[in-house]
């Protein structure tokens, strides 16, 4: 039994679905179909409603403005009895952008970052190209270099800085223990990936020098890497998916676990990084 | 996709500024650009950090050679046993190697020359790399070839001196030996600036580890220039290795490639000399990458 509620912060950029698996998280608690159970109500869902509501009429949820800031309160216990208070963050993505072309992390941050014991990096494989270079895609005749374009940092480049300055700022003013960390691959469904493929495979191919920076720098332990789709499909605000308004949208959506297996437990990869925290 | 802030224009960046002057947020310690003079006082105390010094005219290939090494590693792709696990420099690394990608309209080209400017020390670039079972800091010096073409003739020159102190910091010495120029029309030039590269380091070194290094060993050089190099070598150096790197692959080398000996140059630079390195592994080996940024209790 944990004598301090377990904090759990979640990181994203725009776009990564945060606010989506969060509404689905709560279905699924609702539900009482999966690893995590509720310990009574939550207080507050409103940060969700909104969410909530349009995937039951089978729409996508609105993007989280941009100066949002607000955490629901998940009070959960694991299925051996573990008591577990879930802080889940729901803020627009553009905050993670701020703090990498800032570089000064505000101190309501500097403060989740600290409290948190487990966090979870959702990225979307496809929004985070690779790209060709000289050894990928080779070019025989090298021109002298380009005047005046401007150079884009790579996606996971930027990635490996937003955990770099989280580690930082986590242990800067306490020294405390590393976070346990899971990478959540998300809008899984968009890979079309075969079944079995597995999110650490899918991790090393699409974003190998972030795979590389996680598993130097978390035992094996302590990190966790998992796939979602948290929807199940790509909605559409033009045509309503009749699934979500005829089944429920609990009933939608998949975690794909680290042997490449899907689940419809969307509570899986808290349950694990519950455990990861723990170990 | 947002524009690293080293291009932004300074009057973004000093709009930024004025902003958080007044609130209550934390600024990190690390900018992610290039390191300076400023940045490196832990070069003496970091025990397991090593600098890496390239040594060659401008137009050499220092550059993208190092923009190569970090395009590789962002594939993956490292020496065996050998692998990214951070660095404080990533905006100094995409600024050389962004020029290395494909992008919506270009293809890829060399780096920019890298500019001699004003300054007395080269910027500095961070990797924090796993090797086997421990950590290796290392920063390689990105410096202007004309430092060294003056440094070459006269050791204490004024505007040498950047290159005078990375002859002194510096752990590990890549001389470049330019193919392409030893090979074209100014060859004769070419071989002498070299040479005399050769005798300073060679004058400088101090028993650290050296390494010939000849860029762009796709283009062919005459037999009896490259025997004329490696007896120059042989006679200011002694003791030295000699690799050849190339970013274009081998003749039958499968399009997806690693280059030319660029993996083997990195393997040697990083394993030569291992007995300064600690041998023991670290339990958390970023606390140690903590306390070079500083205000750290790890």
């Amino acid at each position: 039994m944990l004598e301090a509620a377990l904090k759990i912060a979640v990181f994203g950029k725009s776009n990564v679905g945060k606010s989506h698996f969060g509404a689905q998280l709560i279905g699924r608690l609702n539900a009482e179909s999966g690893l995590l159970r509720m310990r009574g109500a939550a207080p507050d869902l409103g940060a969700f409603e909104e969410v909530v509501q349009s995937l039951s009429s089978g729409v996508p949820g609105a993007h989280t403005s941009a100066g949002t800031y607000t955490e629901t309160l998940l009070p959960v216990q694991t299925a051996d009895g573990t008591a577990i208070d879930l802080n889940w963050p729901d803020y627009a993505g553009e905050q993670v952008s701020q703090l990498l072309e800032d570089r000064r992390v505000p101190a309501s941050w500097q403060e989740r970052v600290e409290a948190a014991d487990g966090w979870i990096l959702m990225v979307r494989p496809r929004h985070v190209p690779l790209g060709n270079d000289i050894f990928s895609k080779p070019l025989s005749d090298l021109q002298a270099s380009r005047s005046g374009g401007a150079v884009e940092c790579s996606p996971q480049a930027r990635l490996v800085e937003l955990l770099q300055m989280l580690v930082y700022t986590s242990r800067a003013r306490t020294g405390k223990r590393k976070p346990a960390l899971a990478i959540l691959l998300s809008c899984w469904d968009e890979l079309e990936a075969p079944l079995g493929v597995t999110p650490a495979a899918v991790l090393r191919k699409n974003l190998p020098m972030l795979a590389d920076y996680v598993s130097n720098n978390w035992s094996e332990e302590r990190r966790i890497i998992l796939g979602l789709s948290a929807t199940g499909v790509a909605l559409s605000k033009a045509a309503p998916n009749q699934d979500f308004i005829y089944k429920g949208a609990e009933t939608m959506g998949w975690v794909v676990d680290a042997d490449g297996e899907h689940s419809p437990d969307l509570t899986l990869p808290i349950a694990k990084l519950a455990v990861a925290i723990q170990s | 996709m947002q524009q690293c802030k080293y291009w932004q224009s300074s009057r973004e960046v000093l709009e930024k500024a004025a902003v958080a002057e007044i609130d209550d947020s934390a600024r990190l310690p690390w900018t992610g650009n290039a390191m300076g003079a400023g940045d490196i006082g832990f070069l003496g105390g970091a025990s397991r950090t090593r600098l890496v010094g390239v040594f060659g005219v401008a137009e050499s290939g220092k550059t993208s050679l190092l923009g190569a090494w970090y395009l590789l590693l962002g594939r993956g792709i490292g020496p065996k046993g050998i692998s990214f696990a951070g660095s404080l420099t990533l905006e100094g690394w995409e600024n050389i190697a962004g020029n290395l990608r494909w992008n919506a309209t270009h293809g890829p080209s060399f780096p920019p020359h890298t500019s001699s400017g004003a300054g007395r020390h080269p910027g500095l670039l961070h990797l924090d790399l796993q090797v086997d079972g421990g950590r290796h800091d290392l920063l390689f010096a990105d410096a202007p070839g004309e430092w060294f073409s003056r440094w070459s003739v006269r050791r204490d020159a004024e505007d040498a001196a950047g290159a005078a102190w990375l002859s002194g910091a510096a752990d590990v010495l890549l001389v470049i030996a330019d193919s392409k120029e030893l090979a074209g029309e100014r060859l004769g030039t070419a071989r002498a600036n070299l040479l005399s590269l050769l005798r300073r380091v060679g004058a400088e070194r101090h028993g650290r580890p050296v390494a010939l290094v000849w860029t762009k060993c796709d283009v062919a050089v005459g037999e009896q220039m490259r025997s004329a190099v490696k007896h120059a070598a042989d006679l200011a150096l002694g003791t030295y290795e000699t690799f050849s790197v190339s970013m274009h692959a081998a003749p039958g080398q499968e399009p997806y490639n690693c280059g030319q000996g660029l993996l083997e140059l990195l393997d040697w630079l990083v394993r030569v000399g291992d007995v300064t390195f600690p041998k023991t592994v670290l339990p958390n080996p970023e606390q140690d990458l903590l306390r070079i940024v500083g205000g750290v209790h790890a």
